[in-house]
């Protein structure tokens, strides 16, 4: 059994998440990441509310698309806001670090 | 695969179902009719299914053909080929006073038997329900999924 040691993949992590920091910082992929993923949420958001309105204007004439498509926009919103607690409680957490 | 395809296979489903629901509707409607759109009595509808592929993966499709064969089973959604009209021969009756009556005094009725529509509406409408029973697995499931992330 190869037992390998645990310090050089330490070290082979750290070297990873430096090295996509500084791609992260020299494109600001992550920037254009989370711009991205927000505004495919506030599309299905758009769309969710044209549905709304449809039904309610009677301009629907095929209701079950109209729920699928609000269906969709309450799922995306709930996910991005879990997406959003978890990075929250993750800055909370190293904020309660100890030094 | 996308996040919401299976959405859209039940929705497609739902409304392949509508369709024949509102076709059998007027089937049902029509049943008495004795002057269409032709002149003749009213032909029975007929709605024919067919596959469809989902619009997110005939894109994915069209972009990889080469790696087509590396790729799962597509999933694919139901849409309505076509609405074809029945060819059964109208069924005569003898009533001389009517103004649709030919020479002879017989009227042709559409050969259309309610309880056969009805038995229809009802695979019709259990078919529907079956597929919102598949939409709201998929709610589930993906609300499940979310409150992982609540832990």
């Amino acid at each position: 059994m190869n037992i390998s040691s645990i310090a050089s993949n330490l070290a082979l992590n750290s070297k990873n998440i430096n090295s996509n920091n500084a791609t992260a910082q020299g494109d600001g992929s992550f920037e254009t990441a989370l711009k991205n993923a927000i505004g495919e949420v506030n599309q299905t958001q758009v769309d969710g509310y044209k549905a709304m309105e449809g039904i309610a204007t009677g301009d629907v004439h095929n209701i079950q698309e109209a729920v699928q498509k609000i269906e969709e926009a309450e799922l995306s919103l709930k996910l991005a806001l879990e997406v959003k607690n978890k990075a929250l409680n993750a800055y909370k957490e190293v904020m309660r670090m100890q030094v | 695969m996308g996040l919401y395809d299976g959405y859209d296979v039940t929705t497609s489903g739902m409304s392949a179902q509508r369709t024949r629901i509102n076709i059998v509707s007027a089937n049902i409607a029509n049943a008495q009719t004795t002057h269409g759109q032709d002149g003749g009595p009213y032909k029975k509808q007929n709605v024919v299914f067919e596959e469809m592929l989902m619009q997110s993966q005939k894109k994915v499709n069209s972009q990889t053909q080469e790696s087509a064969k590396n790729m799962p089973l597509p999933v694919s959604g139901v849409g309505v080929k076509t609405i074809l009209e029945s060819k059964d021969e109208p069924i005569m009756k003898y009533e001389p006073g009517h103004p649709d009556a030919n020479d002879d005094g017989y009227v042709a009725y559409p050969n259309i038997n309610p309880v056969v529509e009805m038995v229809d509406l009802i695979e019709a409408m259990r078919s529907y329900e079956a597929n919102v029973s598949a939409f709201t697995a998929h709610k589930d499931i993906d609300t499940k999924t979310l409150d992982i992330l609540k832990g």
